[in-house]
């Protein structure tokens, strides 16, 4: 893998902090909302959960088995979303695909995860928590809907494929 | 023993400026490929390549006589007779040919078929399909606590209802040489053909299909030193005449009209179209780089090596292998505490330091022993003291960083 020696450090500080102490990790939150994401490739699986009210995202907690890339990714998930609205959190899910695509820096909160654009084969692992977030928001933005039943903006989150 | 391989200088990867760190642990996966192997195939692509067994002209003939030799000395190499070898394009391959060729036409509902839970998926997938679609049961032995096939289960398990037994010699995940020639006399008993998967034993020492007294053994060249592309099946001459080729093409038959076809016999009829020449070439070169080494001294050598990576290995009390007593294995599985095996693979990948983990195609092994996956490192003659001690310093700084508090 490491044939080009100016790649950087997978794991670096960064990345074990959040790893070594996770953010949001087995926290027992009174959630609304959960989502489970699953790695066939090494059996890893994560749960999250997530208490939403009033169009915003209040707390945001995960469990389950998985390497250190994918927690360190579900740490910063929690660390990024409390505060934010459904469409927020859908736009942070771009920020994130984006960075991991090498398309785009990466906003500076998920640094830790920049190496992981250069690791193809561990971008799954650092995804699974924002993949398992992707499911949850067309329901966020569902109750949001029902709540103010309007806003008819045209961005519209046709997120899911 | 030296620090360093006395073979290594075999091996032109190490010699490229990319590679001059790197410490590859991963030959139960595929071998590097030496010098000889790769300028054997140079040459006969290069200054020999057509077509054999098909063109009339020179340069084809002597294809069809390179691919014919080959066939004597692979045979020869495994004590096999040169009507009992067939070129397949590997393990897979060769299980998947006896699946279907010769074990689905004599599978119906009251039959079984006996594997071990450290099958390979190679040596579970044919199998698992053949009794899903014959409605046959699929009979699965289990391990000793040393990481072995369990003979007595497995000599409960035989019946006369067993059609077929197919075990591997050597485990990819385990390690531990199965005793396979007693398996055989068990079977050979109640007339049960025998198919041993030698993808992983057959770089481990000398072995000979007749002693063994198997009908079928199956193996990769990459794993020996060689290329990928070419593997082998020794089918017994006897299995071999009553089986129908699975593969249809080119190349395999007697006289073909649009109404019927009459095969050749031997194990042409398994070869259909064109031979991966380049590729048995290789093979041929490989086992050739092996007797020029010696089996008494690569034995010699790799289980010297592998006694200094069990014991090194065993000093970290982090580090949970997980068979005991499996010391004489080329390879060790473990798991480092506390450290998920993708982030050990991707700390030691950080060295430089190329292992496997995940379930190495062994998901019901995995799940038998109450696992998701495992590392896995395995040495090949490359290796030397020097690799096996940075592994040991990577692992510490790994359990370091990421389990320690
Ligand atoms: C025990 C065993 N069987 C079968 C195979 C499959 O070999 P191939 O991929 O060369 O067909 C392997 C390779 O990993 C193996 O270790």
């Amino acid at each position: 893998m490491v044939t080009d020696k100016k790649k950087a450090m997978l794991y670096q500080q960064a990345l074990l902090q959040h790893h070594k102490n996770p953010v949001g990790f087995n926290e027992a939150i009174s959630f609304s909302h959960q989502a489970r994401g699953s790695n066939a490739a090494c059996g890893d699986e994560i749960t999250l959960q997530l208490a939403y009210a009033d169009h915003t995202i209040k707390a945001v907690a995960f469990n389950g088995e998985s390497c250190a890339i994918c927690r360190a990714s579900a740490s910063i998930l929690c660390q990024q979303l409390p505060g934010a609205t459904a469409k927020q959190a859908g736009e942070h899910i771009s920020d994130i695909l984006a960075g991991l695509d090498g398309q785009q820096a990466f906003p500076q909160e998920a640094e830790a995860l920049m190496a992981v654009s250069q690791y193809p084969v561990r971008k799954q692992c650092a995804l699974l928590p924002w993949t398992a977030l992707k499911e949850i928001i067309p329901q966020l933005l569902a109750d949001a809907n029902v709540e103010s039943h309007a806003e008819e903006n045209s961005e519209n989150p046709q997120e899911k494929n | 023993m030296y620090d360093q391989s006395p073979y290594k200088s075999d091996f032109a990867v190490f010699s490229h400026p990319d590679n001059a760190e790197l410490c590859y642990l991963d030959s139960a996966a595929t071998c590097l490929t030496p010098k000889v192997v790769v300028e054997a195939m140079y040459q006969y692509q290069s200054f020999s390549h057509a077509n054999s067994h098909k063109g009339l002209y020179r340069l084809s003939a002597s294809a069809t006589e390179l691919v014919e030799q080959a066939r004597a000395s692979v045979a020869e190499f495994i004590g096999a007779g040169v009507d009992e070898l067939v070129f397949t394009p590997g393990t897979t391959e060769a299980i998947n040919l006896v699946a279907n060729s010769f074990v689905r036409p004599r599978l119906s509902t009251d039959k079984n078929i006996v594997i071990s839970c450290a099958e390979h998926h190679a040596n579970l997938l044919p199998w698992q399909r053949l009794c899903q679609q014959s409605g046959a049961e699929l009979r699965v032995v289990s391990l000793t606590p040393q990481g072995l096939l369990d003979v007595a289960e497995l000599s409960d398990l035989l019946d006369d209802n067993t059609c077929f037994l197919a075990i591997s010699h050597i485990s990819n995940v385990l390690g531990g040489l199965n005793p396979v020639e007693e398996v055989c006399r068990l079977a050979r008993q109640k007339s049960i053909p025998v198919l041993i998967d030698g993808a992983q034993a057959v770089s481990h020492g000398p072995v000979d299909v007749k002693d063994i007294d198997c009908d079928f053994y199956a193996f990769s060249g990459h794993k020996l030193y060689g290329p990928v592309g070419c593997g082998v099946l020794f089918a017994r001459a006897d299995c071999i005449e009553v089986m129908e080729p699975d593969t249809l093409g080119g190349g395999i038959v007697e006289q073909v009209s649009l109404t019927g076809t009459r095969f050749i016999s031997g194990p042409m009829k398994f070869e259909p179209g064109s031979h991966n020449v380049a590729a048995i070439c290789g093979l041929v070169a490989a086992i050739d780089y092996i007797r020029g080494i010696g089996w008494s001294d690569l034995v010699a050598y790799m289980n010297e090596l592998s006694t200094y990576l069990h014991r090194q290995l065993g000093d970290l009390p982090f580090i949970k292998p997980l068979t005991p007593g499996t010391s004489g294995a080329w390879l060790c599985s473990f798991q480092c505490q506390g450290v998920h095996s993708h982030d050990v693979a991707g700390m030691l990948d950080g060295d430089d330091i190329a292992v496997r983990a995940g379930h190495h195609c062994a998901q019901p092994l995995h799940h038998y022993l109450g696992l998701k996956s495992s590392v896995r490192v395995s040495l090949g003659l490359y290796n030397g003291r020097e690799d096996i001690d940075r592994l040991v310093a990577s692992l510490k700084n790994t359990y370091q960083l990421l389990a320690a508090d």
